[in-house]
């Protein structure tokens, strides 16, 4: 019948179509595999971000990008993280003092401080971050 | 049927009359049409089986469309879960209350911790939450934000590092920057009269003066330099700033 030849040859269209675009969903399917073992691996092989080498303007950029992400250090990543503070602390003091908020410059050099006696191997930052902004530690 | 000599009974199929041996002349007429029959019977037949066929392979193939149907959505499931980040909760942020976070922000606000607050508006999601409790701190978001962003790009500037390597660095940050500051000034103009929420818009005022005062501060400015700074396009901001950057060396 005339009406079922048309109909067998959309049918025939449309399988082609699901046919080309099964292949394409199936292809994607074994990429994802291969990306979620690499995260995986990366996950499992993490050991935070290296900031040895690291100019402060890296270390800030990548302390930025992960403190919006989770103010909780992962591990690997507590030095990032102090040193990264330490110096947006560094650069807000001088903006505290210019306004004169001695509130919020206070709290800053007690956040400061605090941070200094953690650095650790990097101990050298605060001098090197203060020469940076320009400004005397309180 | 009853011959027409003998006049005893015959059947259709009778060729000859068994009695008298006349010919039958209705079996002719019957065999013919049980041929006829016979052949249409055949022919419907075959339309019928045909017909049957024809449907089958429609059923066959809606029931291979079916089936594709069904593994594309399962390879696209398989897909899409490979995909989503299953990261550890232990090192994200637990999201809070948003009464516990509006608590929260109204101490940071109080304080004057303008980063912190838009920090834990990102740590907590409510940057982008459409949730009604957030409403009234539409402007207050857009506002701080902005900020954010605009002393994130001035720490980059400040830390990068003076050599000739850094140039186009340098100069990528002054362009955004550029683009940042009048993006502060766009939102900034359109909610500092309070529009929303007057609770929040006490400190629209002192963000924008924190944010003046990082640049003139960092950029060597005083006021007049500042005003006729912000009049400058995006990119004679970022060429001024520029300059202003090379001048130092």
């Amino acid at each position: 019948m005339k009406s079922n030849g048309i109909g067998i040859l959309i049918m025939n269209l449309i399988i082609a179509v699901l046919v080309v675009a099964l292949i394409f969903t199936t292809v994607d399917m074994f990429n994802s595999f291969g990306y979620a073992r690499e995260r995986r691996t990366a996950a499992a092989e993490h050991t935070g971000y290296d900031i040895a080498g690291k100019s402060y303007e890296e270390v800030v950029d990548h302390y930025n990008t992960r403190i919006a992400l989770s103010s909780n250090p992962e591990e690997g990543d507590e030095d990032l993280y102090k040193v990264g503070e330490y110096c947006h602390l560094a650069f807000m003091s001088k903006v505290y003092r210019a306004e004169g908020k001695r509130e919020q410059l206070g709290s800053c050099n007690d956040k400061m401080k605090a941070l200094e006696a953690e650095m650790g191997q990097y101990s050298y930052v605060p001098d090197e971050v203060l020469g940076i902004i320009g400004c005397d530690p309180d | 049927m009853k011959c027409k000599k003998c006049g005893k009974r015959l059947g259709p199929e009778d060729a000859k009359c068994r009695f008298c041996g006349a010919d039958n002349p209705f079996a002719v007429m019957h065999e013919k049409n049980m041929q006829r029959y016979n052949k249409r019977f055949d022919e419907t037949g075959r339309r019928v089986l045909d017909k049957a066929g024809d449907s089958k392979g429609l059923g066959n193939r809606a029931a291979v469309i079916v089936v594709l149907i069904l593994l594309i959505i399962a390879t696209g499931i398989i897909t899409s879960f490979n995909y989503t980040d299953h990261d550890d909760a232990s090192s994200k942020t637990k999201l809070a209350t948003p009464k516990e976070n509006l608590t929260r922000i109204d101490e940071l606000l109080e304080q004057g911790e303008y980063i912190e607050c838009v920090r834990l508006m990102h740590t907590q999601e409510i940057i982008n939450s459409g949730d009604d409790e957030y409403r009234d701190m539409k402007g207050l978001i857009y506002i701080a934000d902005n900020y954010c962003d605009c002393i994130e790009l001035m720490e980059g500037i400040v830390y990068l590092p003076r050599g000739e390597e850094e140039r186009d660095a340098v100069s990528s940050y002054c362009n955004n920057l550029g683009i940042q500051i009048d993006d502060f000034y766009e939102v900034y103009d359109v909610w500092k009269d309070g529009t929303g929420s007057e609770k929040y818009s006490v400190y629209y005022r002192d963000i924008e003066n924190e944010l003046r005062t990082a640049v003139k501060v960092y950029f060597e400015m005083d006021d007049d330099a500042y005003e006729e700074f912000l009049s400058l396009s995006e990119n004679q901001k970022a060429v001024k700033l520029e300059e202003i950057i090379n001048n130092e060396k």
